[in-house]
């Protein structure tokens, strides 16, 4: 092609203006997918590893009783139910705590961060794009271990009113676990290893906030320690809605939305001001594209 | 708008630990250029002069410790949204790593004109005539991660231009390029400057290219601007700078013998030395080199080294840059 040729299509006129949030938020989508497919050993292995660990939970109910999980309030579905939702809503928590993180990881990684960083798009919306796939994925998860427990015997309460407190719950679950996760890559962009907070968050999170056992079992201390996490309040109010099949109207699940919504309003304004701090201090330190 | 760019005491410096010793070192040194729309403006500098940081502070990538700027008009720390869409940027230091490389070629250049607001049906005729004047269109199927180095700088390259913004940050942008392939990207940048007006800020370490493109060239080193005049005055520079190569398989005193020709009263200074496994390259600055040459032979000789060869050098970038250096220092 010659020269002017090219010339020619490069400077055609375009009507300046921005293009709409979600066609950008699409071409994420796109990306990921393209990359994620290339990636075929890994797909295999996210599908086996969530049924295996569904099938593993199912064998360990097998050997357990329902007594104490009716106890804790979660009156249908047994030990089986309970660890289902836990684990299932495991893959929400995982994307809010991780996902921003290991977006921003993989930008760095691949070389591209300081380059997308530098293009018209707003920080904002970039962050929201590279969320947007990791919750496609998070969700199919979720919903193919949902639909592998009920194909085992799980059994849930299925009502409107249930099943909409379910997703406010949800909500509000990603919510409060995204600050812990904007939080945490705040600090993993000024010092650049490890992530010390999502990994302390998810391992005390996973032991003290009833995944996988109910949280009155635990000795006082751990109990009280398991109220400062999030996760207690979601898991709790979404076992009851779906075990007990209790709504927004009862007031257990009020008082478990109220204590989700007290902790993103404490929560929000501090992880959004320490992500802040950390993508100033990686902007001064010339260190945005560095891993 | 007269200039395009302009800077204003522009300074930044880094803060490094080492052992818990803080060091400050200063990247880019209260630099004021300026860079008039539609200028073709060559930067240039000895590896860590400031270049590179002085272009990603431009970018907004990096911010500054003191000092402002204004790309296309709008303050880079007041405005960076409006800066972001003014430039187009290719960056040679990451040697085509800041693609992705488990995509194909389209769908990088897609990616990032929908990030630059192009429309679709634009962005594709764009992403066509970009693939093919890079010589792509077989390939633009392929994954990034089997593309050569030059391939994936080709790709860069169209990416840097898919938006056709007003100024082009372009930061090596012939490295690992083959010989054709170099002369066509100097072609395509001369016809945006010329044709469409672009203001380019070009950064090469190729003198050849520098003189052929830019009509002004400014010199970095230390974080400074030591020189900001036409390439011509670069070619004056040259003309003063005679160069001899001296090539030997072995020597046992080798650290006596660079010492040895440094003290030769027909050597200015010894430029550099490299080594590799079989034989050792001294570049050495001389008066003249037709002098030298016979000279430094027979004092090779009589000191048992095993010559290979004793050659007039083309004087290069580097040679100016340490002459430079040294008039500072002087």
């Amino acid at each position: 092609m010659d020269i002017d040729k090219i010339v020619d299509v490069i400077s055609e006129e375009v009507p300046r203006r921005k293009s709409p949030v979600h066609r950008i938020v699409l071409s994420f989508i796109v990306r990921d997918l393209k990359v994620w497919w290339t990636y075929k050993f890994w797909l295999t292995l996210d599908i086996a590893g969530i049924i295996l660990f569904v099938v593993t939970y199912y064998l360990f109910s097998l050997i357990t009783t329902s007594q104490q999980i009716q106890e804790a309030g979660y009156m249908i579905g047994g030990y089986f139910t309970f660890a289902l939702i836990g684990i299932a809503f495991q893959q929400y928590v995982h994307f809010a705590v991780q996902s921003i993180n290991e977006s921003i990881r993989d930008e760095q990684w691949n070389g591209t961060m300081e380059t997308i960083l530098s293009t018209a798009t707003d920080f904002k919306i970039f962050l929201l794009g590279e969320v947007c796939f990791s919750f496609i994925v998070s969700s199919a998860l979720l919903l193919m271990s949902l639909f592998v427990g009920v194909m085992l015997g799980a059994k849930v309460y299925v009502t409107p009113a249930s099943i909409l407190s379910v997703i406010v719950l949800t909500i509000l679950l990603i919510a409060s676990h995204m600050d812990i996760g904007i939080l945490s890559t705040g600090v993993i962009m000024k010092i650049k290893q490890g992530n010390p907070v999502t990994w302390a968050f998810s391992w005390l999170s996973q032991l003290v906030s009833g995944v996988f056992y109910p949280l009155r079992l635990l000795p006082w201390f751990l109990e009280w320690i398991g109220r400062i996490f999030p996760l207690t309040y979601s898991l709790d109010g979404i076992r009851l809605c779906l075990q007990s099949g209790k709504d927004l109207t009862s007031p257990e699940i009020l008082s478990n939305v109220i204590s989700l919504l007290i902790f993103i309003i404490i929560a929000t304004p501090i992880s959004i001001y320490i992500f802040k701090k950390g993508y100033d201090a990686a902007r001064r330190d010339g260190s945005l594209g560095q891993y | 708008m007269e200039y395009a760019v302009e800077t204003f005491d522009l300074t930044k410096i880094f803060e490094n630990k080492e052992k818990g010793v803080k060091r400050y070192i200063k990247a880019v040194d209260h630099v004021n250029i300026k860079v008039k729309t539609g200028e073709f403006f060559g930067l240039l500098g000895p590896n860590g002069a400031g270049k590179t940081t002085l272009i990603k502070i431009l970018c907004t990538i990096i911010l500054p410790t003191e000092g402002s700027a204004k790309v296309n008009g709008y303050d880079i720390i007041k405005e960076p949204h409006k800066v972001r869409s003014s430039f187009g940027w290719f960056h040679g230091e990451t040697g085509g790593r800041s693609l992705y490389w488990r995509l194909n070629a389209e769908d990088n250049l897609r990616f990032y004109a929908y990030l630059q607001n192009v429309p679709r049906d634009i962005a594709e005729k764009r992403i066509d005539a970009l693939l093919e004047f890079f010589e792509l269109t077989e390939d633009r199927k392929k994954l990034v991660k089997d593309y050569s180095t030059g391939m994936k700088v080709k790709v860069m390259l169209a990416r840097s231009l898919l938006h056709n913004p007003p100024i082009l940050f372009m930061d090596e942008p012939t490295i690992g390029l083959d010989t054709i392939s170099a002369v066509e990207t100097r072609r395509l940048l001369r016809a945006l400057n010329i044709e469409l007006g672009k203001t380019i800020i070009f950064t090469s370490h190729n003198m050849f290219e520098v003189e052929q493109l830019c009509e002004r060239v400014a010199i970095m080193k230390d974080g400074k601007i030591i020189v900001d005049a036409p390439p011509s005055a670069l070619r004056d520079m040259l003309r003063d700078i005679h160069a001899v190569e001296v090539e030997i398989r072995e020597a046992n005193n080798l650290q006596e013998v660079i010492k040895s020709l440094g003290g030769l009263p027909i050597v200015k200074q010894i430029m550099e030395v490299k080594n590799d496994p079989y034989n050792v390259v001294i570049r050495l600055q001389v008066e003249d080199e037709y002098d030298a040459i016979p000279f430094i032979a027979s004092k090779l000789r009589a000191m048992n080294a095993k010559v290979l060869a004793v050659r007039r050098s083309e004087p290069t970038l580097e040679d100016i840059f340490v002459k430079l250096t040294r008039k500072e220092t002087a």
